[in-house]
């Protein structure tokens, strides 16, 4: 099986398994699901990185967790602001 | 992986976040009455506040309990004229009272029972202080009219019998509507499940105490006296703000003579609580002040003490006064803050009394008036109309309440830039370019290596468009100026890109050379697309392939990893020299 197919699967069976926790505690939470996909997509990228090439399916998913950080960072600050603020 | 099953793997989780926000929209949970707090009034979710409600009869109850388990032990201390460990306990009884009261006001409860249970509560609190000075009163007639009848001063003994026989009418009095409201407080705790036993207690112990001091013939002990404390008081009645004076003399009796004392400290203590203090003159005589600030409005009992002498106990009746509470509130400033100032009066200012200055009934600020009355406070409203007024409760003050009237007040915060607190925006703008920062190391970084010793890239590379991880094909390498044709020996065109284009490059052309012959030896079409290590993984089961995979490792090394020192190009050229007579055919 190749490396893409593999990551997209277990990246799927990730995303449910946080879903279905997150439904049976009756909380579903944006912020928290897109800190534990982002998490999971990261641990992946690293398990399946080459060392000397960069497939081009890679990259594109570099570009996607770069951009998934920034948001992750949006997310702190806001948390951040609303201690500050009480 | 066909794009069917592709389309059926997305279409699952697509399927199931729809499935659950369809559970969901018929009732959205807004808030998580566990998890959340609210940031603001604003945020207030009716729902969940009916739960806080109903969540908080764990603050209510135990309330209700202490001021039930109070009662009974108060009304004991008085019957056995203990009557400083009854002060005691109404004092604890009135703290008890005035936080169950702000409870039920807090939680909105004044409609139901238990805001009933807590004007029972009040008013018994007030008859118990009512029996407490009633029967001190009593026991200091029963004492004058024994002083009487050893005198035989019979004018004397009738003015005190009269008013000991009032006094027992009041107490009567104070039992029956003491009864009715002990009987609405132990319905209430029974339904809500507390212990009443106390409260039933309370009242048998009244009803005793009525039926003793009603019966004939009571006995009291009266102690010998050596020395004697008089006291009057003038006015014996009066309202907030009144001075009263009290007077009296120290007498010791020397043989058959009274001798007067002189320098002795003598205090004025009105419900045992000292107020204020002088010492007798040489006549033994003795004035006291004191004018009438945070008493209760009704009946106090006053009686003097020098050391362990204690004067016959005398009453002041102190009348309840309207009062009247004024408010003016500035112009809202630039940060929407407002100024609200104002006098409290009762016939004359209110000192150092609380008072409550309350915008759109919902936000409370507390403030104190200074000697003259006068009040001043500062209050930050957002955007919008605003209703304030001031109030002043009047709790422990023989002065009724009152609130001022409500003024409005329009804010509008026309600069947007004073609202934009510099500290949080700082803080946000640091956080976001740290991980902004984190982002771009991510992209620049390479796996197993950090970014910072990643060489530069040999320049000038190969002419054409900048491929770095898929081959191109041979007939895309356009030969430079001045080169041979195509036919030139792979040895001399990788020396010649060597010298000209620097290791990479050349390693480059000596991989394409060597791919093309591997994909016609293994009939790959396409072998471009792909990368040296998936074209190393598609050759299987052919002599050639291990030596081929060895190759491609060193060249990606050079080509990739940057490793182009002497050693590197040894080790490339070593591999190339070994790999290519497994290939078969010309070097062409």
């Amino acid at each position: 099986m190749r490396k893409k197919v593999l990551a997209a699967i277990v990246l799927f069976i990730w995303l449910m398994v946080v879903g279905s926790f997150m439904l049976l505690a009756s909380r579903i939470d944006l912020e928290i699901f897109f800190v534990l996909w982002l998490i999971g997509l990261l641990v992946i990228v690293e398990l399946m990185d080459t060392r000397f090439s960069l497939p081009g399916y890679l990259r594109y998913i570099k570009y996607l967790v770069a951009a998934g950080i920034v948001i992750f960072g949006g997310i702190v600050a806001q948390k951040v602001l609303e201690i500050l603020a009480k | 992986m066909t794009p069917r099953f592709r389309l059926l793997l997305l279409a699952i989780p697509i399927l199931g976040v729809i499935g659950a926000i369809a559970a969901i929209s018929a009732g959205p949970l807004i808030y998580s009455l566990n998890a959340e707090t609210f940031n603001s009034p604003f945020h207030e979710n009716p729902d969940a506040l009916k739960t806080q409600v109903l969540n908080s009869t764990d603050d209510v109850l135990p309330l209700m309990q202490d001021l039930m388990d109070y009662s009974g032990p108060l009304v004991l201390n008085i019957r056995l004229k203990d009557y400083e460990q009854a002060r005691r306990d109404l004092e604890i009884f009135t703290q008890n009272n005035n936080k169950f009261r702000s409870l039920v006001v807090r939680l909105d409860m004044n409609e139901s029972e238990i805001a009933e249970f807590s004007r029972s509560t009040a008013r018994q609190k007030e008859l118990l202080q009512d029996l407490a000075n009633s029967s001190a009163r009593l026991d200091a007639l029963q004492n004058l009219e024994i002083q009487y009848r050893e005198q035989g001063d019979r004018n004397g003994l009738v003015s005190v019998r009269l008013e000991g026989e009032e006094l027992k009418k009041k107490i009567h009095g104070i039992y029956d509507e003491y009864k009715e409201n002990s009987e609405k407080i132990t319905t209430t705790g029974e339904t809500a499940g507390l212990n009443t036993e106390s409260e039933k207690e309370s009242l048998q112990e009244f009803d005793a105490y009525v039926r003793e001091i009603e019966s004939p013939g009571t006995e009291v002990y009266t102690p010998t006296r050596t020395t004697q404390l008089t006291l009057a008081i003038r006015p014996e009645s009066g309202v907030y703000g009144d001075r009263i004076e009290g007077s009296g003399q120290l007498l010791t009796q020397s043989g058959l003579r009274a001798r007067s004392e002189t320098g002795k400290p003598v205090t004025l203590a009105i419900d045992t609580v000292p107020v204020t203090a002088s010492a007798t003159d040489p006549f033994g005589r003795y004035t006291l002040n004191f004018t009438i600030g945070r008493l209760t409005a009704g009946t106090h009992s006053l009686y003097a003490e020098s050391g362990v002498t204690r004067s016959f106990i005398e009453t002041l009746i102190i009348v309840p006064v309207n009062s009247t509470t004024n408010l003016s509130v500035s112009q809202p400033d630039a940060r929407g803050e407002v100024l609200c100032t104002g006098l409290v009066l009762a016939g004359r200012p209110v000192s150092q009394a609380p008072v409550e200055i309350v915008w759109d009934k919902t936000h409370v600020t507390r403030t104190m008036t200074d000697a003259d009355g006068l009040f001043s406070a500062t209050v930050r409203l957002p955007n919008g109309t605003h209703t304030i007024a001031a109030r002043f409760t009047g709790d422990g003050y023989p002065i009724r309440p009152s609130q001022s009237e409500p003024q409005v007040v329009e804010v509008i915060i026309r600069s947007i830039i004073p609202q934009i607190p510099i500290l949080p925006l700082v803080v946000a703008i640091g956080i976001l370019s740290l991980f902004a920062g984190g982002s771009w190391y991510y992209l620049r970084r390479k796996a197993g290596r950090p970014a910072a010793d990643i060489p530069a890239p040999e320049s000038p590379a190969l002419p054409g468009p900048d491929i770095r991880d898929e081959p191109v094909p041979e007939e895309e390498i356009p030969a430079g100026p001045g080169e041979p044709a195509p036919m030139e020996p792979l040895a001399a065109r990788y020396a010649r890109i060597l010298n000209s284009g620097g290791l990479g490059a050349a390693a480059r052309e000596v991989y394409l050379h060597v791919a093309g012959r591997v994909a016609r030896r293994l009939h790959i079409p396409r072998h471009t697309a792909l990368t040296p290590r998936e074209l190393s993984r598609s050759c299987r089961k052919e002599p050639f392939c291990p030596q081929f995979a060895t190759f491609v490792a060193v060249y990606e090394r050079v080509r990739y990893g940057g490793y182009h020192a002497a050693p590197a190009r040894d080790e490339f050229e070593n591999e190339m020299k070994n790999t290519l007579p497994h290939l078969g055919g010309d070097d062409h």
